[in-house]
This record gives structure tokens, sequence and C-alpha cells, in this order.
């Protein structure tokens, strides 16, 4: 899996969302996209996504352009979405089911592999146990994982998420990015936006650290981390603890309120 | 288990459109028995019950399959399409706007000199209808906006029917605005289900191309669009398909409401809700409803004539408020 950006330039309306945005990226890693709020994440994984026009410059995804070839990185490619919208009273095995339609014909029925792929799925995301229940009936915690479910059902080699641990707890989020660092391992890239920078800190092999529009700051955890560029991209004051295997960051205050 | 898969209530909706087609066959004003009806009906000759069989009873069994079928499938399809339990052709002005087409093609003359002028208008009427419902309601439309765009359309083709009617010098003009608005099945011939059939078909196929993306939009449009579902494409099949099926029905019958409404939603819960499933059974459920409620016409004031479309509209209005009140306390 190989994803190239080249000098992206995204503009709405007048506004220029994403400006010369460049970077690359091979192999199997759990990557993690920061910035405040309106910094372009959302954005950047729509492009990626395809799902967004670039006004200017390259997007690649194994050499495949995200909006010219959408069946075909349907096959390497899921996409999840922050809001856990599901319009009808689907149940849990049809949602994760959905995840098998780019690898089916128009009128063909699911295969006995598709079956069993989707078990085999439910049953590691440990919702195995209600695939027959309607999904608007289970906890917010379960529907996050029967979505990731139905993401991880397209067996994809890069799986992009919008912020997948908005609304959970803290326990439901620390799985969840265990359960990441599972597909990572796997052999999958995950491309994942997310506001808490410990929980990033803890997980993520490569941060990207946006600020309006602009890709600021790339690299290890350690590289982005610190307190210079924390304080330049959120205005934040931390104070950073390195550990023999982690980083923490502690937020002291907002300068700029603290002044005020 | 096996009372709850689709393909059990597949084939149990099949025998029963089974069922009413060959009812719908026996039952009429003439009584005629069943052995004499159905020799009619397969040897044909010139006794009175084979032309009754032949030439009125046949095509109108075969025009009820075929426009139950096609509104109960064109309400399921833009129902998963617009994610709306309450879009229907009829509520959304689609069937009076088609109507609308018929009435400009007769008056105007075009149907007494081509034929399949009368379909086509109406088809064009329904496009019309279902592209303006399809821009007014946007990517998430509120039932509001949609109901709403609905009772604008119906207004204004209802409107513009009157005025063609108002402005005509036939006299007949009253006549047929009452056939229009009502739908009938009476006294189509062949020549009917000749003109409507073709469209009727294109737009089954089309409508059921749709079925997957329809599944694919129950997580929205950005992740069906991820599953590498064409929505552009999508959207061409299900609004041409609609217009297509509509207008030719609306062409052959009338407005005939409710049923795009009525059946999908009846039969929701047994496919699991999902919007894929729904096609099929929602073509078989159209046709059973339309049978019945033809059967209906036949043998409920037998003496008053009864409208096809007056039973549907009976059935369905009450139910619309229902469904609209029941949507109400889930929000």
């Amino acid at each position: 899996m190989e994803i190239q950006c080249s000098n992206i330039q995204i503009i709405r309306g007048h506004r220029e969302i994403i400006s010369s945005l460049s970077f690359q990226h091979k192999g199997a890693k759990l990557i993690g996209l920061l910035g405040p709020n309106g910094a372009g994440k959302t954005t950047l994984i729509r492009a990626i996504a395809g799902l967004q026009n670039i006004s200017q410059g390259e997007l690649t995804i194994n050499d495949l352009q995200p909006q010219q070839s959408p069946s075909k990185l349907a096959h390497i490619m899921a996409y999840l979405p922050q809001q856990r919208t599901v319009h009808w009273a689907l149940n849990n095995n049809e949602i994760v089911m959905l995840g098998r339609l780019p690898h089916q014909q128009t009128f063909q029925r699911p295969s006995d592999e598709d079956h069993k792929i989707v078990q085999d799925i439910m049953k590691t995301m440990n919702i195995d146990a209600l695939a027959h229940r309607p999904f608007e009936e289970i906890s917010g915690g379960e529907q996050a994982r029967v979505l990731i479910a139905r993401a991880l059902a397209q067996q994809p080699e890069i799986l992009l998420a919008d912020e997948p641990t908005n609304g959970l707890d803290p326990a439901h989020q620390i799985r969840m990015m265990e359960t990441f660092q599972q597909v990572v391992s796997d052999g999958c890239t995950v491309l994942l936006s997310i506001h808490d920078i410990n929980l990033a800190a803890q997980y993520c092999d490569r941060i990207l650290l946006m600020q309006e529009g602009h890709l600021v700051h790339d690299g290890a955890v350690k590289e982005v981390f610190t307190q210079e560029n924390l304080s330049q991209v959120y205005g934040i004051e931390t104070e950073i603890r390195h550990s023999a295997e982690r980083l923490s960051v502690n937020i002291v205050g907002i300068p700029a309120m603290v002044s005020a | 288990m096996i009372l709850n898969s689709p393909l059990f209530l597949t084939i149990l909706l099949g025998i029963t459109t089974f069922i009413l087609a060959v009812a719908s066959l026996l039952i009429g004003y003439v009584s005629i028995p069943t052995g004499e009806a159905l020799s009619g009906l397969i040897f044909g000759g010139e006794e009175p019950s084979a032309i009754i069989m032949r030439e009125i009873r046949l095509p109108r069994m075969l025009l009820a399959i075929l426009i139950g079928g096609v509104l109960g499938l064109s309400g399921a399809v833009l129902q998963g399409l617009l994610r709306n339990p309450l879009a229907e052709s009829g509520i959304l002005g689609v069937g009076a706007a088609a109507s609308l087409g018929a009435v400009i093609a007769i008056y105007s003359g075009l149907s007494a000199y081509w034929a399949f002028a009368l379909p086509l208008s109406a088809q064009i009427g329904a496009l019309i209808a279902v592209l303006i419902l399809y821009l007014l309601s946007g990517r998430r439309a509120s039932m509001l906006t949609l109901i709403l765009a609905g009772v604008a359309i119906t207004s204004m083709a209802g409107a513009l029917t009157s005025l063609a009617l108002n402005l005509s010098d036939n006299p007949y003009a009253a006549l047929e605005i009452v056939f229009w608005m009502l739908g009938s099945l009476e006294d189509r011939s062949m020549d009917h289900v000749i003109l409507a059939a073709p469209f009727i078909l294109l737009a089954f196929v089309m409508l059921l191309m749709t079925a997957k993306a329809l599944y694919a939009l129950s997580l929205g449009e950005d992740v069906a669009q991820s599953l590498g579902i064409n929505l552009a494409h999508t959207r061409f099949l299900a609004i041409v398909g609609t217009a297509l099926g509509v207008g030719a029905a609306t062409a052959v019958a009338g407005v005939i409401g409710f049923i795009g409404l009525v059946v999908p939603h009846l039969l929701r819960p047994l496919v699991g809700h999902n919007p894929m499933r729904l096609l099929p059974v929602s073509a078989l459920g159209g046709a059973c409803f339309l049978l019945l409620a033809d059967i209906l016409t036949r043998v409920l004031l037998v003496d008053r004539d009864l409208k096809l479309g007056v039973v549907t509209a009976l059935v369905g209005a009450p139910f619309f408020l229902w469904l609209l009140l029941k949507t109400k306390e889930k929000s």
C-alpha cells in the first residue's frame, strides 16, 4: 500500500481548506492525524477517500486516483466517517455484510466466503453475539465496533477513520486503538484523525500535525509532540514526560486565556 | 426462522399474486362459469365469454400486476434513495405530474396522431416532478421538505391540468379529469397493455438495478461511495426508472396513489429492513395490492361503479396519517 500526496490544494467556496500539502506513506502503520478544529483533517481524509475534489496537486493510492477509480479502490480502501448513522433498522450482521459489497457483482448474492469473512470479523470484534440485533438497540461502543467491522469486512489495505474515538468512554477508546493496532499488525495501514494527544502518542507510529490547512509537522511521536510544536499549533502550554516506552503529554493551560 | 427468510416471503407473495390474478379473471359483472372462463381464455373463440375473458379481463389483470408492481417497486426505491419512509410517487406529486403530461398529450391532440405520445408525455411529466423533488430535497431531505415539495408539485400539476381542461372546447373534458384523478383499470384493452408494458418492464429492470446501491446508502452517501457505488448512476436509474414506470402506469390507469407507501412499509420489517431485499417483494406486494383493490371495486358497491384510485386512497390515506404520527413520535 502506498499513499502519494503531492502539493494538494483544496478550495471550497472561496476558502482554501488545504494548502500545498504533501506526504508519502508506504507500509502498514498507524498514522495519527491531529490538529485543532478546522485544521482540515476531515477534508484531507475525505480527499484520500475520493469524496472530495482536489483543486490542485496529485493524490494517488497505489497509483490510482481516488475519484477516477472508486470501484477499484473499494477493494483496497475503507472509509469510516465520524457520524455513526444507519438509516434503516438493519441488524448488525447486515451492516457488516455491506463491507462485502465491492467484492460482489450487481445481482450476486453473498457467497459462503463472504459469510465466513463477516462471521470471523464479528468474532474478532467481539460482536458476534449481537449479529441479529438491530443496530439502533445496541450501545454507542458496540455501534462503533459494528461499523469498524463493516470497514474491515472490505478487507482493505488502508483504513481511513475520521475521529473514530469520538463519543466513546476511555475504556472503549483504548479498546478501539488496540483494535487498530491489531489491524495494522495484520498488514493494513490505518490513517485516523484524533483529538486525544495522549492516545495518539501511545498508539500511533507516525503523526501528521495540521494547522489551518497546512501539514506543519510530520514524523514519529517523539519528534512531533514537543512543547514548542504543541504550543505553536494548539496554543497550549504542556509538560512532556518520556518514560521507557511511551511519551505522555500533560496540558498545563492555555496562556492566552490565563493572561486574559 | 424459515418464516422470516426473504425467499419464503417472495414465494408466498408470488403464490398470492397468482391466486389473486386467477381471481381477478374469474370475478366480474358478468358471471362466467370457471371452466368456460378458462377455456375461453386459453382457446379463444367467438362466444361472449371468450371475448370477455380475452379482451376485458385479461388486460385488466395484466395491467393490475404491471402497474401495482411498478408502483410498489418505485415506492421502495424512492424511499431507499431519499432514505425516507414517507417517499412515494403519489404523495410526492409524481402521479399528478404524470397525469398532467397525459392530459396535455390528449388535449394537444398529439395522442390521437401517435399512440405512444400519451405514455411519453406522462413520463416527461413524471420525470420533471422527480427531478424537482430531488433538487429540492437535496442531500439530507427532511421529511417536511419532501412532503411540502410533494404538495407544491401536486398543486401545480393539478392547477395546470385544470387549466388545460378549462381552455379546452371538448365537452367531455370534465369526464376526462375525473378519469385521471380517480384512477381506474376498467375497459382497458390489450392495446393499453402493449402501450404500457415495454416502459414498465424497462422501469422494473432499471429500478431493480439500484438494489445494492440502496443497501449501501443505508450508511449514508459517503460510505456508499467509498464502497464503490456510483451515486450519479444510481440516481439516474432511480429517477428515470420511476418516471418511466409511474408515467406509463398513469398514462393507462390515471393516478393510483399510496401503493408505493403502504406496500414497502408493511413488508420492510419482514425483510430485516434491508432496502435491497425490499425491492422484489415490494413489486410482488404492489401487484397483490392492486389486484385485490381492483377485485374490490368489482364486488363492493357494484351498481355505483367504484373507482380503483378511490379504493387505494381510502386504504392509503389513513395509513399515511398513521405513519406520519409514528414517525413524529420516533423523532
